[in-house]
């Protein structure tokens, strides 16, 4: 099996059409498109029932999509060699523009060609199951990108070593920590013979030792002639890497090129912002120059001491609430749900709809964030540390975060009891303390303080159920769940865990009052 | 403009070879299906033997000492769950089996008919492995080993096309709309008894009769348990039935898969 299991484009094209002259002419190419547009429909509602279509077809009335072309009439081409970055700001496009390269989504308009074998890059471990061993994980991840095992076995020590996983290899992956699943990732990703590289905003997981690694290997590719076509966002990692860049915006070709004359016009565009055409106006009282606005995923002119603290929220906007009483000062609400959005503008917050996953907010624009029993919801292997990792930037003081104590779960379930939240989601792994605090470490942020809400000491308290209480349950209540076992535990147990992490140096007094909040 | 070679000529030729070359990752989806299913259980493994042989022996039972029925009428009922479950378990996750793996088609480009395939072909190593228990209860009836046995790859080949085309089907139209998981449950229901599984096709009024032949499971499980149970070899016609059937219905599922497939990154 001369190329077994890859995607292999066959590009020899019609002499007719090319004559031989032409090629011999332009230098060997990886990647050509040409005048490439994508549309993509979105549905009002991302799903619609069948007797909502019935319904509509009875009546003769099409189905509501909304048309969006987040890439319209762009080309460019990567030579054999290089590396190639796309530039442009959140929203522009470059996903998008990746994904058609990557073969997952197909083009609407116009040619693309790849020339070789892709290896992307595009989300570290998303092939990964959590139930399996990081040795089957290897396999399972290697032939989605269509490896054939052979050349897995060749490689396999390579891959581990290059991972630094030799000791956890045989350990279910659930156990390990975010940055240990990313090497994992990367290693494998990368330890092929591909022609074609794809990463998109890979090289931000993991410490900065191993982003370092990354970036040798990098160097590494390029130097064996694969081409890598490069999406970051930092400009700095592009204009050390890339040869050529494209710069896009709203889909549209603004810059192609050498990658210094094409940063350079970006970051003058950048500099002199003109006022965009989606910006998203705060339903607030506050003087224009005052408020923060939104732009795509990005949070613009937050300044400093405008807001006090930014508050993230999966499913109760009252942790706003929380954070004021507490903490003091203004609060802006950020969260992918419009239902949360509202509720924050009802409790008379600034707020705004954006995945904090990918919002991006100036850094240091506020003194503390908060993150209350809202992490263990951000479910990619690596998601609660890069809302973590948002957080420490956007904060010049503090971030401070509440979790559900995963630790006395085993406990209580050995007495027939439960947590009334145990039910509400699958919780990650790494999201027990031990781990979180590993990986906390890992990213640098080392001064963090941890401290356990008020001890249980018995089952006579609302939040514990019986075990046998059905999923998704309120607080205790007699007539719903039946009768619980009274239980003095001999040890006491927390239902929550608080985390603050500390970003600058503070006085030992006051360090004590922001940690010691009376339960 | 020119229209997109990407999605004509090389997405095409990447269908068809796209499964082929990517058997390795079909072997891994199978295997992980089958290792997470029996996953911290002690007896692991063995459970898909002991698993039909339990109902075997229930059914068994039953049958002979509560219904008094014919000596070998568990052997009946046996044969054709067997290839029953095997087609409803195999089609029911292949249905889901594009949806549950959006994370991944959003990201990586397979061919994603390898979901339902690898679904379909995880039910079908359980199908083959129960076919020891069911040996087993062959020798415990006294059924006969007969030569008609040797024609069972048929009916076995053309149920597995006929699951893996009705998955194809399930998992494009699952994708557009997530009641069709819900509604197939009820579906299975009702094909659970208008298929002759556990009751003789002869008890069925002459009127109905028809039913039965217009529904392809009868077909299918009839020419595979008819060597089982009777000793016998099917008809020629039936069997030529079934193998059109599978064929069949795989080549419609491949036409609406592939007519739809492009769409799916918007949907998952």
């Amino acid at each position: 099996m001369p190329m077994a299991g890859a995607l292999t484009v066959d590009t020899r094209r019609d002499p007719a059409v090319e004559p031989a002259a032409e090629a011999a002419a332009t230098p060997a190419l990886a990647v050509r498109v040409e005048d490439l547009s994508v549309r993509l429909e979105l549905q009002k509602e991302r799903v619609m029932s069948l007797r909502e279509s019935a319904i509509r077809f009875l009546e003769r009335r099409p189905v509501e999509t909304e048309e969006f072309w987040p890439v319209r009439n762009v080309s460019f081409d990567v030579r054999r060699g290089e590396v190639f970055g796309i530039v442009g700001r959140n929203g522009a496009g470059k996903s998008t523009l990746l994904k058609v390269v990557a073969g997952v989504v197909a083009p609407t308009r116009g040619d693309v060609e790849v020339i070789g074998r892709i290896a992307p890059l595009l989300e570290l471990g998303a092939g990964f199951d959590p139930e399996m061993t990081g040795r089957e994980n290897v396999f399972l991840y290697g032939s989605l990108l269509g490896f054939p095992r052979r050349r897995l076995l060749e490689r396999f020590d390579h891959i581990v070593q290059f991972a630094e996983l030799e000791e956890f290899i045989d350990v279910p992956l659930k156990n390990y920590s975010s940055g240990m699943s990313a090497r994992l990732g990367f290693a494998v990703a990368t330890d092929v013979d591909a022609d074609l590289l794809i990463v998109d905003e890979a090289l931000t997981v993991g410490d900065s030792r191993f982003q370092l690694k990354c970036l040798e290997r990098i160097e590494v590719f390029r130097s064996k002639g694969m081409s890598i076509l490069f999406v970051s966002h930092s400009l700095e990692q592009v204009r050390r890497l890339c040869t050529r860049a494209l710069w896009i915006e709203g889909g549209e070709t603004r810059g192609y090129g050498p990658v210094g004359d094409v940063l350079d016009a970006y970051e003058a565009a950048e500099l002199d912002k003109p006022a965009a055409a989606h910006v998203q106006a705060l339903p607030s009282d506050r003087p224009a120059e005052h408020a923060a606005r939104r732009l795509g995923n990005a949070i613009e002119r937050v300044q400093p001491g405008v807001y006090d603290f930014i508050d993230i929220s999966t499913h109760d906007p009252n942790s706003v609430v929380y954070c004021e009483r507490r903490f003091g000062g203004e609060g802006l609400g950020i969260s992918k749900s419009q239902r949360i959005v509202d509720g924050y503008l009802a409790l008379g917050f600034d707020a705004f709809r954006v995945d904090p996953l990918h919002a991006v907010i100036p850094e240091s624009s506020v003194g503390l964030v908060s993150i209350m029993d809202a992490l263990h919801f951000f479910q990619a292997p690596d998601g609660p540390e890069r809302i973590v990792a948002q957080a420490a930037r956007w904060a010049r003081d503090f971030v401070f975060i509440r979790i559900p104590s995963f630790e006395d779960v085993d406990y209580l379930k050995s007495f027939g009891l439960k947590f009334f939240w145990y039910d509400w989601t699958i919780i990650p792994a790494h999201l027990r303390l031990d781990r979180l605090t590993e990986s906390l470490r890992d990213m640098g942020l080392a001064d963090y303080h941890v401290s356990v809400g008020k001890p249980v000491v018995s089952s006579d308290v609302p939040t514990i159920l019986p075990a046998s209480a059905p999923p998704d349950q309120g607080e205790y209540s007699r007539e719903l769940h039946g009768a619980k076992p009274s239980i003095e535990f001999p040890r006491p147990v927390f239902a929550q865990i608080d985390l603050y992490i500390a970003l600058r140096k503070f006085e030992t007094e006051e360090w004590r009052r922001i940690v010691s909040y009376p339960f | 403009m020119s229209t997109g070679t990407y999605s004509a000529s090389l997405v095409a030729s990447k269908r068809f070879r796209g499964l082929w070359l990517y058997r390795e990752l079909l072997r891994n989806l199978v295997e992980r299906d089958i290792k997470v299913r029996y996953k911290r259980s002690v007896l692991g493994f063995a459970w898909m033997l002991l698993n039909p042989l339990i109902t075997m022996i229930v059914f068994t039972v039953i049958f002979r000492e509560v219904f008094k029925m014919e000596q070998d009428y568990a052997l009946y009922v046996i044969s054709a769950l067997l290839l029953y479950n095997f087609f409803s378990l195999g089609s029911s996750q292949g249905l889901n089996s594009v949806v549950v793996s959006g994370a991944l088609i959003r990201k990586v480009w397979v061919p994603k008919a390898i979901f339902p395939l690898a679904s379909v072909c995880a039910n079908f190593i359980n199908f083959g492995l129960s076919l020891i228990p069911l040996a087993a209860v062959m020798v415990f009836t006294g059924a006969k080993a007969t030569p008609a046995l040797l024609i069972l790859p048929i009916p076995i080949a053309a149920a597995f096309l006929f699951t893996f085309g009705v998955s194809l089907v399930l998992a494009t139209l699952n994708v557009f709309y997530r009641d069709v998981r819900w509604f197939y449950d009820s579906v299975l229901l009702i094909l659970f008894y208008m298929t002759p599984i556990i009751y003789p096709a002869k008890v069925v009024p002459e009127q109905f009769r028809a039913v039965l032949k217009v529904n392809p499971l009868t077909w299918l499980l009839d020419a595979f348990r008819m060597p089982i149970y009777e000793g016998r070899v099917p008809p020629a016609s039936d069997l030529l039935v079934c193998v059109g059937l599978g064929v069949g219905m795989l080549w419609l599922g491949w036409l609406v898969f592939h007519r739809y497939e492009d769409r799916f990154i918007n949907y998952v």
